[in-house]
């Protein structure tokens, strides 16, 4: 997932947190020292595929982590295309360090030994399992250490089998999951599962609350499983059930369970979609939600509330020789029953809706160089308990932002002879807000603006 | 306790699926039954080149279509393609001989340890399959390349491409078909061969002979047909 979904995940969590009023100012602050507490994650395009399969990075990424069409099979076929019969232990690590610096400082560190501002950083140093397990059977499984808070954790994991079968006189690819995260499975880059733009963010400046269960809130604190089927490459459907992890397991993996909401129960997810290709073109349209009961701040004496999130997406791409574009966008719906939390002073309203739209185009040159521009926009309606802990004065989950950013890939057709499969990347990415939550001069009550939180980011992927 | 017990019960649920699908594919369930069994982990026995190609061409077909024919331009068609053709590409990318540049991308990973048997069967199935038919919406000058295709450029010594890849342009043996092949594709190539990326004596002459619009016209004729 990106960090900006875990940023919107805190936020969530801290939703539930009753912080005493003293400490707002510094909340959002603090709503960031939880992101690193939560397992920071970002995606990614693994070494270990290009070991397995013999293939450089473009082959599966436009500008990684974004899948091409030959990189959907190769997830749908559960990371089992090699070139070998036995192929080496699928092993890989990243290592994000970023930059960064925000138009107006924090009134309150991050974590302890950090600055307000302009904090160079080592984010996260994140392992993986990437690859096949036998013919059928391959697993993406990572864990993350996050040097700022010297923890590691469970990271998102998915072990899978898949296969293929002819149906009505065409291929179908076809699959089961066991994994940690809604949408994990799928094989395009929306915000239903973490994999989309920006595909990084500051861990250092703040991020609006407004964010769906889908979008992260309740990653890698849930178990579960999926079955999808992907019909003569155009067709795709998936089905799955999952259910919260105990705090006390959680904590056993290293997960934050600050905040936690525990699911309980199951919850059932789904996702439809159709992705026509011609010609340089591929362009999907999908549809896909989830609807899960939950205990508010691990809080079971009221009972649970209801939350349904029911979103689209589309992703085109024209990939060519030299020249390559790809649209995303995302927009998600989320109604509330927040009957549990009402009657325990969480949230002022017996029913909330919140709602997030992103739309990101790119341009990449030769797979080496990419430019980024992408929109978005949160929204929903008032209550004041719910957002007003998050330091969010107004009560409201308004925002909307800008989010450019310039990509520089020098090894994505093939690293340097001595370490032909060195993935590096580096990015610098201002993100530029016009609305931050609700408010645009004093959305926190102590004048900070919405433009304050802009924030400028240089920051570098190796993966090896 | 409670808890305790449904945290056993889901970790069991966990570990049974996980072993659950890994004996699936031990089993090797989704092909025919060949009274052997393979290794739990897929180590130890080297397949037969059935096996291999069958397993090769689900990859394959992800580009290449499953009739050999893809859907993106900057994949080649297959479909009816000259199996000797096939089979010396199929070689060249295995021995990374051949290094235009989505060779290196895509190809040579897919061919590394690829039997001689594999490649003989995937060439000829390739072969075997029914080749693209017209495409009456490529526009442009398609009377030009035809001109060319058919008769070369005399002025700048363009030799015809139907001298060797036939009137038709359906080539032979180790002379590739090129009717009904993707128009970016063969632009692509014609400036590989040109620059020299993709190695071969005969066509580097034919395409720095050729300026920019005479390939885009050839690409265009053919890829009409």
């Amino acid at each position: 997932m990106s960090v900006a979904d875990d940023a919107g995940a805190v936020g969530w969590a801290f939703r539930r947190l009753a912080v005493p009023a003293g400490i707002i100012a510094g909340a959002a602050a603090l709503a960031t020292t939880a992101i690193t507490l939560s397992g920071v994650q970002t995606t990614r395009a693994l070494p270990s595929f290009a070991r397995q399969t013999g293939q450089q990075c473009v082959a599966c990424h436009n500008g990684f982590p974004e899948l091409t069409p030959y990189g959907r099979q190769f997830k749908l076929n559960g990371y089992t295309f090699s070139n070998s019969s036995s192929p080496p232990i699928p092993l890989a690590a990243l290592i994000v360090d970023s930059y960064q610096h925000t138009q107006k400082s924090l009134s309150a560190p991050v974590a302890p030994d950090t600055s307000l501002n302009d904090n160079p950083n080592l984010d996260v140093v994140l392992l993986f399992y990437g690859g096949r397990i036998s013919d059928h059977v391959g697993a993406y499984a990572t864990g993350a250490y996050v040097p700022l808070i010297h923890r590691f954790s469970v990271g998102h994991t998915d072990i899978r089998y898949a296969n293929t079968a002819r149906v009505f006189g065409k291929d179908a690819t076809f699959g089961v999951s066991v994994n940690n995260r809604t949408g994990e499975t799928d094989p395009w880059n929306s915000a239903q599962n973490g994999y989309n733009y920006p595909y990084n963010t500051s861990i250092f400046s703040p991020s609006p609350v407004a964010v769906t269960a889908l979008q992260g809130r309740y990653d890698q604190q849930i178990i579960g499983g999926n079955g999808y089927v992907s019909w003569d490459r155009w067709l795709y459907a998936a089905a799955g059930l999952y259910t919260g992890i105990s705090p006390k397991t959680l904590d056993a993996i290293g997960e934050s369970t600050r905040g936690l909401n525990p699911v309980t129960g199951a919850a059932p997810y789904w996702r439809l979609a159709v992705e026509p290709a011609w010609g340089h073109s591929s362009w999907e349209f999908g549809t896909f939600g989830i609807a899960l009961s939950a205990f508010p701040h691990q809080v079971e004496t009221a009972g649970t509330d209801k939350i349904v999130d029911v979103g689209v997406d589309t992703e085109y791409q024209y990939l060519a020789d030299l020249n390559s574009w790809s649209v995303i966008g995302t927009y998600i719906n989320e109604h509330s029953s927040f009957d549990a939390s009402k009657a325990l002073g969480f949230s002022t309203n017996a029913k909330d809706n919140v709602h997030t739209f992103n739309i990101k185009g790119t341009y990449t040159y030769n797979q080496t160089y990419a430019v980024n521009l992408g929109y978005f926009e949160d929204g929903g309606s008032h209550d004041k308990a719910l957002y007003g802990v998050l330091g969010d004065a107004t009560g409201s989950p308004t925002s909307a932002g800008l989010i450019s950013e310039l990509d520089y890939y020098p090894f994505n057709r093939g690293g340097p002879d001595f370490w032909p499969q060195l993935g590096l990347k580096f990015g610098l990415q201002y993100v530029c807000y016009t609305r931050f939550d609700g408010g645009g001069p004093n959305y926190d009550g102590f004048g900070r603006s919405a433009s304050a939180n802009n924030t400028l980011l240089l920051y570098t992927w190796a993966a090896f | 306790m409670a808890r305790a017990r449904a945290n056993v019960r889901k970790v069991t649920l966990v570990l049974a699926s996980v072993a659950g699908v890994s004996l699936l594919s031990g089993c090797g369930v989704g092909r025919p039954f060949d009274g052997s069994f393979d290794h739990p982990f897929g180590l130890g026995r080297a397949p037969t080149p059935q096996v291999e190609a069958a397993g090769k061409l689900r990859q394959c077909a992800t580009c290449h279509g499953d009739n050999g024919i893809s859907s993106a331009q900057i994949f080649p068609n297959l479909a009816g393609q000259q199996k000797d053709y096939l089979v010396v590409q199929l070689t060249a990318f295995r021995q990374r001989t051949r290094k235009d540049r989505n060779a290196k991308s895509y190809m040579w990973g897919m061919a590394t340890g690829l039997s001689d048997g594999a490649i003989e069967i995937l060439a000829a199935d390739y072969a075997a399959k029914t080749p693209a038919g017209p495409s009456p919406h490529v526009k442009g000058d398609i009377a030009g390349g035809k001109a060319i295709f058919a008769n070369g450029v005399a002025a700048r010594g363009v030799l015809a491409c139907a001298s060797c890849h036939g009137a038709g342009g359906e080539g032979n043996a180790v002379i590739p078909r090129l009717i009904g092949q993707k128009q970016d594709y063969l632009v692509v190539q014609l400036h590989a061969y040109a620059s020299g990326s993709r190695e071969n004596a005969q066509m580097k002459l034919v395409a720095k002979a050729m300026t920019p619009s005479d390939i885009k016209a050839v690409a265009i004729y053919l890829a009409s047909q």
